[in-house]
């Protein structure tokens, strides 16, 4: 509205130098405007008419794998599993069309993995192997975009193809954080407490939200062959420390106690504050006291 | 004579390409945040939060003032939220209506002697309720003498035995797993910076289905005013606070759903009596504290709609609730003028403040200005009325494309209005908004100015009908809400 306060009469009585150059400047913008926004208009509901087709294209596709996938999943001995693999093959490779569906395709395979145990759990992760979805998986690996990469990464801990562990783990320490951070729940996935390893090569900082991940996984394991967490309470890095005190703490590992009442007088108040926690739980029966300052 | 109206006519024009420029620079920035916000996010598995004994404990704070009709419904709706440590402390503010013997007889409450901290200075406690039955064990409820919203909510931050507080407006719905989601980038810190704050998109429920306090259908309101303001809330959230929170220069999390790391509030002191935009002041207030104590801090803000709220349906509302904005920010303007072009407070001082001084102190007062000037050129007969209407399709075309850029930017993330007949709705809001809606928004911001210059201090009148028992056939836009979030 202010801008149209500039409609002075610049024809007749008053002369404006400026003038005539604005209303060429001020069409060509409102067809610029016009047209941009008209595209918008298009763009939207082809849009929303792509994402209603996809939708119906996903629960299509699901349904009719499902029976597939879950007859190879519940196949009661390998002759039986072989045929469905067999089956499956050529049908996977026909619906397969673009990267989109063969993420739904492998999405539904590992939901239903995710879901199932013991030997229905092995049938599937040999359907993956079987058939293209694991090619599918290793070419996304090799792929330059981190988050197709780190799809990647995430599929192949989730079927447990433990024989690309190689290829993960130098993704464990690798400099995009979210990349790294997929890997490293991998391995851990994948190796159980050994693929804990990576946490000595770390160089930048172990964030809450990664510990959380880690804890998930590690909380799945037995117990009793958790090793010793104190091999990190030295590291460099002072989140690693703190993800030891938690571990510590976490499995009740009470002879790691004198190493952590030397977290009591740590400069860092998060480790200061861990320790004393952990300290707590693992050694009830000894007094640990914080100062005021600390507890504020 | 001419030449000096001719540099005013420049002036404002040049303030309008200045707007434009810098919306669209938002909108830009905008949706690459937000793409890589969703590729960060593909990954995220929440449950892992919900799970894990590393999950660091919440307190939710609720303050009500007569909320009678919905307060025991909203609090089970907080109680039952996706999250494992937390509590949800709820402060009466004193409410006249039945609000507190409501709560005592449905959460079995109980009187106890406890003692809340003094950290904030606040109006007297009247007694602190637990509940008897186990099933509500995370509830605490504040009975207090009326001291206004930010005195509850200084009272809920005194209360709070965590570390982080989140602060929501009791009638808010909350998404399940707002929590979970919101929390996320504070666990995301390392040693380096430190989060301290965190917020999310606010969405408009009116002509939404809630049932039980969850939202089970999301609809475009039926009528005018709730509907331009979903567009309105859509281009200020997506379009805007993503891009600032890109730039590292938010300025505003909504008072209707926040996270906060509690120790600095209370370092800052709490929420201000001095002012009606308690939300923004208290960011800002934050922001200055980090910078003058050299602390390395970011204030993040996620694109998830995490918190539902219905938005006013009657002129009279909606304008005060505007007027109410505009005092709002003038006052905190006011009390952090010492930011403004201030490179110690960096982007903050140079970049955010100015901007929202620019953009969205001056905008009315320029429009306002520009409309008086209009007048009087058109009664001295200086108007050309052919240039005059090229340059108003100017400002038509550029609101209607960069509302498109919203819907856009909608569609292409959260896609929440599925129907087509929503689409094209929305397209009708988008059409009439700068013609309708935009002139009245400017007007109650002037208003709001203008109170400022004679010391008005009030909130306005506040009523409520409540979500509970809403169908389908039953639009909630019959709900009046001046308190609603702020989306500028």
């Amino acid at each position: 509205m202010s801008a149209a306060s500039t409609a002075v009469n610049i024809e007749n009585s008053v002369n404006y130098p400026f003038a005539h150059n604005i209303e060429t400047i001020v069409v060509s913008m409102i067809l610029i405007f016009t047209y941009s926004a008209a595209i918008l208009f298009i763009a939207v509901i082809i849009l929303r008419v792509r994402k209603n087709r996809f939708e119906k294209v996903t629960e299509a596709l699901k349904l009719k794998l499902n029976s597939l996938i879950m007859s190879a999943a519940f196949a009661s001995n390998d002759d039986e599993l072989n045929e469905v693999i067999r089956e499956a093959k050529p049908v996977f490779s026909k619906e397969i069309r673009n990267s989109s569906q063969a993420q739904i395709i492998i999405n539904e395979v590992l939901t239903i993995h995710r879901n199932l145990t013991g030997q229905s759990k092995d049938n599937l992760a040999k359907l993956f192997h079987g058939t293209c979805l694991m090619a599918y998986t290793l070419r996304n690996l090799g792929n330059e975009n981190w988050h197709v990469k780190a799809s990647a990464i995430h599929d192949l801990a989730q079927i447990k193809a433990e024989t690309f562990i190689p290829k993960i783990e130098k993704y464990a320490v690798h400099n995009n954080i979210y990349l790294q951070q997929v890997a490293q729940i991998a391995l851990v996935n994948l190796k159980g407490y050994d693929g804990l390893d990576f946490l000595g090569k770390l160089k930048n900082a172990l964030s809450d939200w990664q510990q959380i991940n880690i804890l998930d996984v590690l909380r799945k394991l037995d117990k009793d062959k958790a090793p010793d967490f104190s091999q990190w309470l030295t590291h460099k890095e002072d989140t690693i420390k703190l993800f030891s005190i938690r571990l510590i703490h976490f499995f009740q590992q009470s002879y790691n106690g004198d190493k952590l009442e030397e977290f009591l007088h740590s400069e860092n108040r998060f480790l200061k504050h861990e320790a004393h926690a952990a300290l707590q739980k693992i050694k009830p029966s000894q007094h640990f006291e914080l100062s005021n300052s600390d507890k504020s | 004579m001419i030449l000096a109206l001719e540099i005013i006519i420049w002036i404002i024009f040049a303030f309008c390409i200045l707007i434009m420029g810098g919306y669209l620079i938002l909108a830009y920035l905008s949706y690459k945040a937000m793409r890589i916000y969703f590729t960060k996010n593909s990954f995220t598995n929440y449950q892992t939060i919900l799970n894990s004994p590393l999950s660091p404990a919440l307190s939710l704070v609720s303050p009500a003032y007569n909320e009678s009709k919905s307060i025991v419904d909203n609090v089970r709706t907080q109680l039952a939220l996706h999250y494992n440590n937390y509590e949800v402390i709820l402060v009466n503010d004193g409410s006249t209506d039945d609000s507190m013997q409501k709560l005592i007889t449905n959460f079995h409450l109980e009187k106890k002697d406890i003692k809340i901290p003094q950290h904030l200075p606040t109006k007297e406690i009247l007694g602190v309720y637990k509940s008897t039955n186990p099933a509500y064990k995370r509830l605490i409820v504040i009975d207090k003498v009326n001291g206004g919203k930010s005195d509850a909510l200084n009272v809920g931050i005194n209360a709070a035995t965590t570390d982080f507080v989140t602060c929501i407006d009791v009638d808010c719905v909350l998404e399940q797993d707002s929590l979970l989601k919101m929390v996320k980038p504070f666990l995301e810190r390392t040693d380096k910076k430190r989060v301290i704050a965190s917020g999310g998109v606010i969405r408009i429920a009116n002509g939404c289905v809630i049932e039980n306090g969850k939202l089970v259908k999301v609809e475009v309101p039926e009528s005018f005013l709730p509907r331009v303001q979903v567009l309105e809330y859509i281009r200020a959230f997506l379009l805007g606070r993503m891009a600032w929170s890109r730039l590292d220069g938010l300025l505003l999390i909504s008072g209707a759903f926040g996270l906060f790391d509690k120790d600095i509030v209370i370092k800052c002191g709490g929420y201000t009596l001095k002012t009606v935009s308690e939300d923004m002041e208290l960011v800002v207030r934050m922001r200055r504290y980090m910078h003058e104590n050299k602390m390395e801090y970011i204030a993040t803000y996620i694109p998830d709609p995490l918190c539902w709220t219905e938005v006013p349906d009657s002129y009279k509302i909606l304008g005060n609730q505007r007027s109410r904005w505009s005092r709002g920010n003038v006052e905190t303007l006011w009390i952090h003028r010492k930011m403004f072009f201030n490179p110690r407070y960096g982007r903050l001082g140079m970049l955010s403040y100015p901007y929202w001084f620019i953009f969205e102190f001056l905008a009315p007062i320029i429009e306002s200005v520009g409309i008086v000037f209009t007048l009087i050129l058109a009664y001295l007969n200086l108007i050309n009325w052919n240039f005059f209407f090229l340059l108003l399709l100017f400002c038509y075309t550029f609101a209607i494309l960069f509302s498109m850029l919203a819907i856009m930017a909608e569609e292409e993330s959260f896609h929440e209005y599925k129907k087509m007949s929503d689409y094209f709705k929305l397209i009708y809001s988008v059409l009439l908004e700068p013609t309708f809606f935009h002139p009245f928004i400017t007007f109650s911001a002037m208003r709001g100015y203008i109170g400022v210059m004679f010391g008005k201090k009030s909130w306005g009148k506040m009523t409520r009908k409540g979500f509970a028992g809403k169908k389908e056939e039953t639009p909630l836009s019959k709900k009046v809400a001046t308190a609603t979030p702020k989306p500028a």
